[in-house]
């Protein structure tokens, strides 16, 4: 059995997608295939392209019913659920625009949305777990027992094999720490790594906390560990704005841990 | 408890690696080819020297600027019908090496891309020459292979924006000096 990886700029970002095989044909097909189910989310839920489902629900007038794809009705599933359960702490709300998630939109018919009020929303805090998630369902689907994908940093392993995790540390970005060895998991990091380094840094605001709308200015670095790199990408924002004692109870929600590195 | 607070001044040693020249290669040319265009069965090796004015042309255009005259192009056919370019090129980063390749159709629109070789350098700056001649020069097919350092990392990468800046620039390449007569 041999390691085939590839990696594509997608997303924003460099994406690895790695499988166990014997077979190099049926390793790069399937690798491809699991590009492909990355690409085509990137572009239902992009928010900077005019074309993708995401602007048609930002662009939608009140009382519109859109008929829209399998995967952009499971992510706002998905993000309704950590809405709830995160006692709204995680909103999918663009910027500071207020969205009542259990009110503004109605998602009770299968891949329907009903615009209640006119919305503005980005998937962005959660939409590359997704894609992850996706891709690797993909990788399983095709028949591998051990693989992976990390999307620039939000990453999920699967398999019969073990799989040594690292976080790349918050103060010095040429130094990673050793989290643990796995089988199954996803794991998703904020930080403030590269956010002053002005050749790389994308012209994104950081993250803002719903409840006082400031921007979180922390010098540390917080990993979620989860079934679910969805949930892991979005509950890094959610632990990094709320007390211990709430983010225990939100992390037990999803079965999820966090791990903090701080100096 | 499911929140871990780990001080990174009291992390063992044992668990602490250093990023100084991550590296990996992921595909070899060869394997890019058949990625790329699967379906291909003929490979022409493209000899493309742009001239000053072209260059000129080229950077007045290009996000980025061209450095070098010479490109590895090959012209890619399938029974003598041209399906269009297969492109190496490199980008060189204030941290990152990368050299990739690309497929263009006839008309110039990106068919594909696939990285071939990463490398993330913390440490001393590698030139563009001393980059190239550790995968050129040895030999195309070669089974060199970089694939020095830790994988599996959570946090943010780098931005892929030289990367696509470079991509800008082949396109911009393709418009002002590809010409299908003479290729």
């Amino acid at each position: 059995m041999m390691l085939f990886k590839r990696a594509k700029p997608l997303l924003g970002t460099f994406i690895e997608i790695w499988v166990k095989s014997s077979n190099e044909d049926h390793a790069n097909t399937a690798i491809s295939e699991a590009f492909n189910v990355i690409k085509n989310i990137e572009a239902c839920l992009s928010f900077h392209q005019e074309s993708s489902e995401v602007n048609a629900i930002n662009n939608s007038y009140k009382n519109t019913i859109l008929t829209i794809s399998n995967y952009l009705y499971e992510i706002l599933l998905i993000s309704k659920e950590l809405y709830i359960k995160s006692n709204k702490i995680f909103n999918i709300s663009f910027r500071n625009n207020d969205f009542d998630f259990l009110n503004d939109i109605d998602l009770t018919e299968e891949n329907k949305i009903k615009i209640n009020k006119e919305v503005k929303i980005d998937l962005g805090g959660i939409g590359k777990g997704f894609a992850v998630d996706k891709g690797v369902e993909k990788l399983i689907g095709s028949g591998f027992q051990t693989g992976g994908i990390n999307a620039g940093g939000d990453m999920k392993i699967f398999g019969k094999e073990q799989q040594a995790l690292y976080i790349r540390s918050p103060l010095a970005q040429n130094k990673a720490i050793k989290i643990k060895e796995d089988y199954n998991c996803a794991i998703a990091t904020s930080a403030n790594y590269f956010r002053n380094n002005s050749h790389t840094s994308p012209k994104d605001p950081g993250i803002i906390n719903p409840t006082n709308k400031q921007i979180w200015d922390g010098n540390r670095s917080i990993s979620i560990i989860s079934p679910s790199c969805a949930i892991s990408d979005a509950l890094t924002k959610v632990v990094a704005m709320v007390e211990n004692s709430l983010a225990e109870k939100i992390l037990n929600n999803f079965k999820a841990e966090a791990i903090i590195l701080e100096h | 408890m499911n929140i871990k607070n780990l001080n990174l001044l009291l992390i063992p040693a044992a668990f602490i690696v250093p990023i100084k020249a991550n590296a990996i290669e992921y595909l070899n040319i060869e394997q890019a080819k058949k990625i790329i265009f699967p379906g291909a069965n003929e490979f022409e090796k493209i000899e493309l020297r742009l001239s000053k004015q072209q260059i000129e042309e080229i950077n007045e255009q290009s996000p980025i600027p061209l450095d070098e005259a010479e490109l590895l192009i090959w012209k890619v056919s399938k029974d003598k019908t041209c399906l269009g370019y297969f492109v190496i090129n490199d980008v060189i980063g204030k941290h990152e090496y990368i050299t990739f390749a690309i497929g263009l159709d006839r008309n110039g629109a990106i068919l594909s891309l696939e990285i071939l070789q990463y490398r993330e350098d913390h440490g001393q700056e590698v030139s563009r020459e001393e980059w190239r001649k550790q995968f050129v020069n040895k030999n195309l097919n070669s089974d060199f292979k970089l694939d020095r350092g830790i994988t599996n990392i959570s946090g943010a990468t780098l931005s892929c924006k030289h990367l696509i800046a470079a991509i800008q620039r082949l396109l911009t390449i393709h418009k002002v000096a590809f010409n299908n007569d003479a290729l």
